[in-house]
């Protein structure tokens, strides 16, 4: 034993680090280098644009000079003016330009929101063909204002939109009021569960002429107000935040075209944001453990699209809480839900909890999966500063909630929107594929014990074959072990699974196929012999396209199905001896990261 | 000086160039550098989980509340070295498995001996997870059997008692070669 472990000491005192790589870090830490990369964003400027948009940047990049206005105009969303003709009167102030001057530009949403302390709400729809260029934030006199850009990434055509949010009381100048003629849309906005009612305007200020006072430095634009210019706005109020969002170019048939509906779509994926606490966040579990030191487990399986915006762990409660986002849907996991006041901690008494089985690393675990959310019904003013909120559980609305407990902590996957017919719905099935891989994080060393194939063979007393031809895309996220059957899952936004079952259980992906599917017959060389197998490629869509036929009663939802060929659906089936085995592949395309029939059979071969 | 003394001057320090955080780091490079090697085997990402270790330790310092500088700095390699292994799982066992061959091969040479870096990351990941820790915290970090249980949030003799299971373990899988030498 000794000689064993001087041979280690031996072999641990040769290992140094590399001189070179010792000497730049040392002169990296001495610099005082932030850990976090920075990331640029591309900005494009120097684009000519409708003038009345271009004004109301110039005003928001002014800073800092903003008064309050009146209590009349801060009550209303848009200022509706009598005349399609207005001035506005402002003072040249050069901006301080010391080393002290703050910072407004920044890269990323989290610096803002550190350096100026207010949280920041991100839209998690962006329109496609839509990138973010600018973020801008600051506040003055304890008035916040934040600006985010986002451009057309086409080469062809500029447009843009940007959301805007301030404290309510700050005054827009002429981009807070529209002229007689504007047309103001009420539009109702989903914020969470309650509708807010927001305002829509087409057209802006066009600038007639710039009379400018050398002396007082007051500047006066005259304007004229334009319901023809291809200028969109809504605006709308949370509390004691005003959102702005405007778009600009090009009439509504050219791609990229943000209109009404769009924006509605924008401002409504600006609500999970609220669901982050605001504290600021981390962006990785690793930091937000180190900052805490609380230990945070991560799901190895996220549905496609899906990545991790932040992990916050509000002051001084032990509940973190993961937020990860795909363009459309937030998609939340709290964890030790006892220690914060989630909403929801407390469903309604008509809820219907549906038990679920989890397997929790071999174990297999209750779990309950509950789908609605407390709606807000009324609000009374109950108080000169207090109001009274009246809330009612409906099951009938799209969020839903997964959570058991492990050693009396309780973990929650919590789903907001999204309903069966879009595309990335996330059910309770992949709820529960989510919650049975935060398991494997409960092991350090090297990912844990279902985490690779050895991991599974050791712990299950059985050998499990290393498939060979796994392209190199796909990432083994899970395998699932009892001692004779088992189950690969390789994932990464697409998935791979290669499953061996005992005959007398279902094929692990569905066993009806549609009467228009083609079963091919194929050859496998099992060792020595020749096998046959069958390829089945397609699978089930909800019938009737735009109008899916989805029929609901109070009890039940009946799904009218029909069978599609070239969905990038393909299982591979064989059966031998006592074994079914398959490998069934989910997504792709043909010309873009796609699995062969011929290397499929290829990692078949390799299961012998 | 010892650690707690450096931490309280580095963290009082307003100077950009902090030299007693330099001296913490000149003191642990290596231990650091060691515990990451033996675990993910591949020379570049252990500098980065290293590199990462230190710059999060400087940038979090004054979180620090004492208790034990070394368990605190290891726990932070601990962290960054459980995200390595979820980030590139499969980078690993797939991809990245020539490339890492080569460079722990390149490094064994250099090293010599019986025993390899790879020889020993491999026999390692065969043992329970939490044994495997308290060996290489204690032989390759060179961490007393205390420091490896405030690391671990385990007993001194708890530590003890697994670095001497992971050794007991170890001598199935290396015995052989140590014996040959």
């Amino acid at each position: 034993m000794n000689e064993l472990e001087d041979e280690l000491r031996r072999l641990a005192n040769n290992i140094t680090a590399d001189t070179n790589f010792a000497a730049n870090l040392e002169q990296a830490l001495l610099k005082g280098q932030k850990e976090k990369k920075m990331l640029r964003l591309s900005r494009r400027y120097g684009l000519g644009f409708v003038a009345g948009l271009g004004m109301l940047v110039a005003l928001t990049l002014a800073v800092p000079p903003l008064r309050t206005l009146a209590q009349e105009i801060i009550d209303s969303l848009f200022n509706q003016l009598d005349s399609d003709t207005t001035s506005y009167t402002y003072t040249v102030v050069d901006p301080p330009q010391t080393d002290e001057t703050p910072q407004t530009d920044f890269d990323t949403i989290a610096e803002a929101e550190q350096l100026w302390g207010f949280n920041i709400f991100q839209p998690s729809y962006i329109p496609e063909g839509y990138e973010q260029t600018e973020i801008f934030a600051h506040v003055t006199d304890g008035e916040y204002y934040a600006r985010q850009q986002f451009e057309s990434t086409s080469d062809d055509l500029y447009m843009y939109f940007a959301v805007q949010q301030s404290s309510v009381s700050l005054d827009w100048g002429e981009a807070g009021t529209v002229g007689e003629s504007a047309e103001l849309i009420p539009v109702d906005i989903q914020w969470g569960n309650q509708i807010i009612q927001g305002e829509y305007v087409e057209g802006s200020w066009v600038e007639e002429r710039r009379v400018g006072n050398p002396e007082t430095k007051e500047v006066t634009k005259y304007m004229e107000w334009r319901s023809d210019m291809p200028a969109r706005t809504m605006r709308w109020r949370i509390g004691d935040t005003l959102f702005v969002l405007n778009s600009a170019g090009h009439p509504p048939e050219v791609p990229g075209y943000i209109g009404q509906k769009e924006m509605i779509k924008i401002a409504e994926s600006m609500y999970g944001d609220l669901l982050s606490v605001n504290d600021g966040g981390y962006s990785t579990v690793a930091d937000a453990e180190i900052a805490t030191g609380i230990n945070v487990l991560e799901p190895s399986f996220i549905p496609e699209g899906f990545t991790l915006d932040k992990v916050v762990i509000p002051p001084n409660r032990n509940c973190p809480i993961l937020t990860y986002k795909n363009p459309s849907r937030i998609l939340r996991i709290n964890q030790n839900t006892s220690a914060c006041n989630f909403r929801g901690n407390e469903i309604g008494a008509s809820a219907e909890i549906i038990p679920v089985t989890l397997n929790w690393g071999g174990e297999e675990i209750e779990a309950q999966f509950v789908v609605g959310e407390w709606m807000s019904v009324e609000k009374e003013q109950t108080g000169e500063n207090e109001v009274t909120e009246q809330s009612e559980w409906r099951s009938d609305v799209p969020f839903r909630r997964l959570r058991w407990q492990i050693d009396s902590v309780t973990y929650e996957i919590y789903v907001v929107d999204g309903s069966h017919n879009h595309p990335g719905y996330i059910g309770q099935e992949e709820m529960v594929k989510i919650a049975e891989s935060m398991y494997t994080d409960s092991v350090v060393w090297g990912g844990g014990m279902y985490s690779s194939i050895e991991d599974a063979e050791a712990s299950m007393g059985m050998d499990i074959p290393e498939p060979e031809g796994i392209p190199c895309y796909y990432c083994l996220k899970r395998v699932s072990a009892d001692g004779e059957s088992f189950e690969l899952v390789y994932a990464d936004g697409y998935e791979l699974i290669i499953s061996r079952k005992l005959s007398q259980f279902e094929w692990r992906s569905t066993t009806d196929i549609g009467a228009s599917a083609e079963i091919i017959p194929v050859q496998l060389q099992w060792g020595n012999e020749r096998i046959e197998g069958e390829y089945v490629r397609g699978g089930w869509v909800v019938a009737g396209g735009a109008e899916p036929k989805i029929t609901k009663t109070a009890e039940s939802e009946t799904r009218e199905l029909q069978w599609e060929n070239d969905l990038p659906i393909q299982a591979l089936r064989w059966q031998q001896g006592e074994f079914r085995y398959e490998v069934y592949v989910k997504g792709g395309s043909p010309d873009r990261n796609w699995v062969s029939r011929e290397a499929m059979i290829e990692i078949a071969e390799s299961l012998y | 000086m010892d650690d707690e003394t450096l931490v309280a001057q580095a963290q009082r320090t307003r100077d950009k160039s902090n030299e007693a955080f330099a001296e913490l780091y000149r003191r642990h490079l290596n231990r650091i550098y060691r515990y990451v090697l033996i675990q993910v085997g591949d020379v570049s990402d252990a500098e980065d989980i290293t590199a990462q270790t230190f710059l999060s330790a400087l940038n979090s310092l004054k979180s620090y509340r004492g208790g034990g500088f070394i368990a605190w700095l290891f726990g932070i390699a601990r962290k960054k070295t459980a995200d390595h292994f979820r980030k590139s799982r499969k980078e690993i066992a797939f991809d990245g498995l020539e490339d890492r061959s080569e460079e722990a091969l390149h490094l064994d040479e250099l090293i010599g001996g019986a025993l390899t870096v790879e020889r020993v990351r491999m026999a390692l990941q065969k043992l329970p997870p939490d044994r495997a820790e308290a060996l290489t915290l204690h032989i390759f970090s060179g961490l007393s059997y205390a420091e490896v249980g405030k690391v671990m949030g385990r007993s001194e003799a708890a530590a003890k008692m697994l670095a001497y299971r992971a050794l007991t373990d170890l001598r199935h899988e290396l015995g052989d070669l140590v014996e040959e030498e």
